[in-house]
């Protein structure tokens, strides 16, 4: 599980708190990240992984705090400004080069919530910071999930 | 004859928002204005009544692609003020770091960003479709230098492991071998580039550069040096107030630069770098620019990608070079005692020339600070660039000549968070809505 987001810059700090939420009520969840800022970095971390699932905030004028769930295989990301960004690239990014370079992982689902404000140390809104018990439970539930289906697949010990 | 305006609202592949605004009659630019429009982020404010020692830390956020540069040049600064000079098993160990730096940096701009200009593709993503090979290529070169990065600073971006008089944590010898493979694949790599980006297409410019650059009697400039300048200017850093300038002007929160005796703008950066250290380069940096036809002085601002993938070059081999003879310095760090006084560093950041000023008390609290980016420095430059560009080419078409200003801007790899921050192109012909 990889967390993007600078948490200084306001809401974007939303998937460093899912993280945080997750590690706090399921300290055994394993293998967390947080990704720095460089998204470029996204395609090394996710290397080789049977899967991984992405939490980033977005900027989609959708109504804040609203969460969204995105199965890559599925679709694409809608790619917008990422702000806070090194030359623009952020997650939406990652997973095209990815996606270009045959280095995505087999599985890769995002969960998003809608960000209202990513001012320089603004905080979490209260609608996003409201999605973030939520979307950890979500999270919960795909890696249980992930997890059932990845050891129904191995080979017989 | 018709006027017409060109502009881009934000230009892309460049750090930071900015914008360019250019209005043409005919063949002649009536205005041109390269608007860095972020508001100014008050760094030299804030240092103001901070300990000393957390200047390098606090500089190092400046900028998340050339933290290292922040680091030494406000390390050099107060050490200077301090009248303490590091070992030079710190100072092999700093230019190590700096050299993971140029890597990583170099190589993001020279495939991602500068790269799509010549080749014809809008960005670095629509290049990996058709050319994956290539992209991945400027991975492995980034990931080289990142991973060199963090084996002596703690992490790739923003590193932590500086301090004034040396480090927190010298790596032990076995952490830095282990990065001697990935270097050595990176240094192929890099002569590999020299190879491909020598043979783009380069549009034709020549300009009158005055070229300034941190000159060292044995190495090639990168953490330290004096200043020279292709004027016959050389002095110790601790001049740099008499004879450079900013100058603000309205429509930009960067300020522009110009030397003092004659007014004039002046480059800083990679060409600027090898027309006055050529000689300094590592062996197989200097044959890959042999063979790469670059003649220098080179005054064309487009072949500053081939300048780039040199110094990629050099960066790799310098890297293995202070790998090969590195001993942990014992101690990591120099004591620091602060005293009132003022004190001048400069270092040679990827884009070029960095300088920083502070002065403290006693105490070593910090009264005052001055820094003054690369991307200040050149932004008269750039805008002469453009301006005579399109001086050259008024007869292209809108799209053309916006793609051209685009790419005349990116020559210089230009840092808008660190200047303050940068792009959007509106170009004026005055035959419709701007």
């Amino acid at each position: 599980m990889i967390a993007l987001g600078n948490p200084a810059r306001g809401d974007d700090g939303f998937g460093p708190a899912v993280l945080d939420a997750l590690r706090k009520t399921s300290p055994t969840a394993g293998d967390l990240h947080r990704a720095g800022d460089d998204a470029l970095a996204l395609l090394d971390l996710w290397a080789d992984r049977p899967w991984v699932i992405a939490i980033d905030a977005a900027d989609t004028g959708a109504t804040p705090g609203t969460h969204r769930r995105l199965d890559v295989a599925d679709g694409f990301l809608p790619a917008g400004p990422a702000r806070v960004s090194s030359h623009g690239f952020g997650l939406a990014e990652a997973v095209e080069l990815g996606r270009r370079l045959g280095r995505l992982p087999r599985r890769l689902i995002v969960h998003s919530a809608a960000g209202a404000c990513f001012a320089a140390g603004a905080g979490l809104s209260p609608a996003v910071a409201a999605a973030v018990p939520s979307t950890a439970e979500a999270v919960r539930r795909d890696i249980a999930a992930l997890e059932t289906t990845a050891a129904a697949a191995a080979p017989d010990a | 004859m018709a006027t017409r305006t060109i502009k881009v609202d934000y230009l892309t592949r460049v750090e930071g928002e900015g914008a360019l605004y250019v209005k043409i009659d005919g063949d002649r630019v009536e205005d041109l204005q390269l608007r860095i429009f972020e508001p100014p982020r008050y760094f030299e404010g804030l240092l103001r009544g901070r300990d000393f020692r957390e200047a390098p830390d606090i500089t190092a956020r400046i900028c998340g692609i050339c933290p290292v540069a922040y680091q030494t040049s406000a390390v050099n600064a107060l050490e200077a003020a301090a009248g303490v000079a590091p070992t030079p098993a710190i100072r092999a160990l700093r230019r190590l770091m700096y050299c993971g730096e140029w890597i990583q940096s170099h190589a993001l701009h020279v495939y991602m960003l500068h790269a799509p200009d010549f080749l014809g593709y809008p960005s670095g993503m629509a290049l990996a479709k058709d050319a994956p090979d290539i992209v991945e290529r400027g991975l492995a070169l980034k990931k080289a230098g990142n991973a060199l990065m963090a084996a002596v600073g703690g992490r790739a971006v923003h590193p932590i492991n500086w301090c004034v008089g040396g480090f927190y944590r010298a790596p032990e010898r076995h952490e830095l071998d282990g990065l001697t493979d990935q270097l050595k694949r990176a240094r192929d790599i890099a002569a590999q580039t020299v190879r491909w980006v020598s043979g783009f297409d380069f549009p034709e410019l020549e300009q009158p550069y005055i070229f300034v650059a941190l000159r060292d009697d044995a190495r090639y400039p990168m953490e330290g040096g004096r200043i020279a300048a292709s004027t016959g200017l050389d002095i110790p850093v601790a001049d740099y107030p008499a004879h450079f300038v900013e100058h603000q002007v309205p429509y930009t929160t960067a300020k522009h630069a110009y030397l003092t005796e004659t007014g004039q703008p002046y480059l800083v950066g990679p060409l600027a770098r090898l027309a006055l250290n050529v000689r300094k380069l590592t062996p197989g940096a200097r044959h890959a620019l042999a063979v790469s036809g670059l003649d220098l002085p080179c005054r064309n601002p487009y072949r500053s990608i081939i300048a780039r993938a040199v110094e990629i070059l050099f960066a790799c081999e310098e890297a293995l070079r202070l790998i090969a003879d590195y001993a942990p310095p014992n101690p990591p760090a120099v004591p620091v005692p602060p005293r009132a006084a003022t004190g001048h560093g400069a270092s040679e950041a990827p884009r070029g020339l960095l300088y920083h000023r502070y002065r403290m008390d006693a105490e070593g609290i910090i009264q005052d600070a001055d820094i003054v980016p690369p991307t200040s420095q050149n932004q008269a430059m750039i805008e002469a660039d453009v301006r005579a560009f399109i001086a050259h080419n008024a007869d292209l078409d809108d799209a053309s000549l916006q793609w051209r200003c685009e790419q005349t801007i990116r020559n210089y790899d230009p840092c808008i968070s660190c200047a303050t921050h940068f792009l959007n192109l509106r170009l004026d012909r005055g035959t419709g809505t701007p």
